[in-house]
């Protein structure tokens, strides 16, 4: 029977917790929402909880407490599973088979026609070594591989754990590739990662994991804070730095190390402060958004106490 | 469940080591069964312990030849095969925890007790080829050495080998469920072997005979109970082994054979059945 579910969410957690014993809290009250169709990172330094949570959305392992929708379905649920393809943590294959064999094998559990074992061998850009025994594989080219093993179903839903690890810088260009162009084809994405390079250019969302717990969830945008701060060059600077601090408030004016301004205000307050300066007959040389960048938001993050976006 | 039993299949018949173990098998089988012990029968010694025993070798020949085939066959098989068929139990489970594979499995298909059930038709399977490859090396090897004998060649009934077959499958089944059960608790290798050969060799073929010469009726109740105990009841039915290497302490006095088989087939289902329920309900964290 066709399945026309159609939510708007491709996973959707709820108070989604794993505890192992009363000390270690995996996952704990985790509320996470992947839109359907967006290539969604899910972000955090090793040990945050990531893998734990992917092995739950998958069925793999089951919640202490909490739910999950994926792809419409319980984890674990058949028709869930049906629609979404998975790499949990480092693929595992028999070593004793080639690609194409261990392929084989996963798409008659899968019920999936051999027919896309060539055609995802390609996507991943494996054709030429599939019918290598995989004990001869590279950890890059067993990544490639159990990517393919994910793509096999052509899934509306991939879930993918760090599926860089391993590759060389072209590997990784490709990866990013593959699965922008995945997303492009409307495919929900959701893909963890501890090193944010990996997702800082697919990602439409991430969503940021430590101890257990979303500390952040947005765009990059939004998670680099949009552009609250300004820089802003005057002279002469300490009339600038007073005028300035009459106008936003003492802690929203700072002096920083190479002698610039930078001011914490929103971009809408550009002109009001502009024109401030020039009006106190101060000479203004610049004025310009600061993007904190996502690594440093990242390390603010994951490193100190944590804010919910 | 098809499916789940053709993936299985594929697995195992790609595998190295499920044939490797089959022909050490069946190659022990012949030369343990066969050739060896034929060989120090047809040249005894003089002086030796057995030459001063034996008092008509060509006798003890008999053993070997195919009127005695099936029970020389179950006597010699059903023990060694038993203890392989528990480590191809332990291989075909304790293999994917060690690789990890069974993530990859499960997040293909979510059935996991449909995978189970693959698993186990296709292990089924195996060790029915393990027993025909069996049958049929010892069959061409009694032909062998009863030609060598000068012996005639008279096979038992057709009857008798189909029971036979039946019997030592169900003894393998047991034998291989066993080890799969090891490997899901422990969820590797290498403990299950161990464990499991320990309790095959050690504790139920060694202590627990031991002690039921000095320990009492309890002892002897107890033993009646034990899969080790039904499997040697069931080969002994046919008739013991004559074969000069046959070590194994006559079980059929314990039980019979009807008993055997329900005491295996049980075995069978509770260790199938304890092993389902704990890879149903365990997380996959390998």
């Amino acid at each position: 029977m066709l399945d026309t579910r159609v939510d708007e969410f491709a996973v959707e957690t709820h108070g989604l917790t794993k505890r192992f014993s009363d000390e270690i809290v995996a996952v704990n009250d985790l509320d996470l929402r992947v839109k359907r169709g967006e290539i969604f990172g899910f972000l955090g330094p090793n040990g945050a909880g990531k893998t734990t949570t992917l092995r739950m959305l998958v069925g793999l392992i089951a919640p202490t407490s909490g739910s999950a929708v994926v792809a419409g379905y319980a984890p674990g649920d058949r028709r869930g599973l049906a629609r979404l393809g998975a790499m949990i943590e480092a693929p595992a294959f028999y070593p004793y088979m080639s690609g194409q064999q261990n392929l084989a094998v996963l798409a008659k559990y899968a019920g999936v026609s051999f027919d896309r074992i060539q055609t995802t061998l390609a996507q991943v850009g494996l054709e030429a070594r599939g019918n290598h025994k995989v004990g001869t594989y590279s950890t890059g080219m067993k990544q490639r591989l159990g990517v393919a093993a994910a793509l096999l179903k052509n899934p509306e839903l991939l879930i993918l754990d760090e599926p860089a690890n391993g590759l060389d810088p072209q590997g990784m260009v490709e990866m990013r590739e593959l699965l922008r162009g995945l997303g492009d084809a409307g495919h929900t994405v959701l893909i963890s990662s501890h090193l944010l390079a990996e997702l800082e250019h697919i990602c439409d969302r991430v969503g940021i994991i430590r101890s257990g717990r979303l500390i952040a969830l947005g765009t990059l945008a939004e998670l680099r804070g949009g552009s609250r701060s300004l820089l802003i060059q005057a002279q002469p600077q300490e009339r600038a730095l007073l005028l300035l601090t009459a106008l936003l408030g003492p802690n929203s004016v700072h002096k920083s190390e190479d002698g610039q301004l930078l001011v914490t205000a929103p971009q809408s307050r550009t002109g009001e402060i502009s024109r401030a300066l020039v009006q106190a007959g101060l000479e203004l040389t610049e004025l310009r958004p600061v993007e904190r960048s996502l690594e440093q938001t990242f390390l603010e993050l994951t490193t100190s106490e944590g804010r919910a976006a | 469940m098809i499916a789940s039993f053709q993936a299985e299949l594929m697995k195992l018949w790609r595998r190295p080591a499920v044939w490797v173990l089959g022909g050490i098998l069946v190659a022990a089988i012949v030369a343990l069964g066969y050739v060896v012990s034929w060989l120090v029968v047809s040249h005894i010694p003089a002086g030796s312990d057995l030459a001063r025993t034996v008092r008509d070798p060509a006798s003890l020949k008999v053993a070997y030849y195919p009127v005695n085939w099936v029970k020389n066959t179950l006597g010699i098989g059903g023990e060694l095969g038993g203890a392989m068929c528990m480590v191809l139990g332990v291989l075909v489970v304790g293999s994917e925890y060690g690789w990890g594979t069974f993530k990859t499995v499960l997040t293909q298909t979510p059935a996991r007790l449909a995978t189970f059930g693959g698993r186990l038709g296709a292990v089924a399977l195996v060790i029915g080829i393990y027993e025909l490859a069996i049958f049929l090396a010892t069959a061409v090897t009694s032909v062998v050495i009863a030609l060598i004998d000068n012996h005639s060649i008279t096979w038992p009934a057709a009857g008798t080998v189909i029971a036979a077959l039946a019997a030592e499958w169900l003894v393998f089944a047991m034998w291989t469920a066993f080890g799969m059960l090891l490997a899901f608790l422990f969820r590797q290798s290498g403990l299950a072997v161990g464990i499991g050969l320990v309790y095959m060799l050690i504790l139920e073929g060694l202590v627990l005979s031991l002690l039921s010469q000095v320990g009492g009726q309890w002892i002897l109740e107890l033993r009646k109970l034990l899969p080790g105990t039904a499997a040697s009841a069931l080969a002994d039915s046919f008739g013991q082994s004559g074969s000069a290497l046959a070590t194994r302490a006559a079980a059929q006095a314990l039980i019979g054979a009807q008993r055997a088989t329900i005491t295996l087939g049980v075995y069978v289902v509770a260790f199938c059945a304890i092993a389902a329920i704990v890879f149903r309900r365990r997380d996959v964290m390998e």
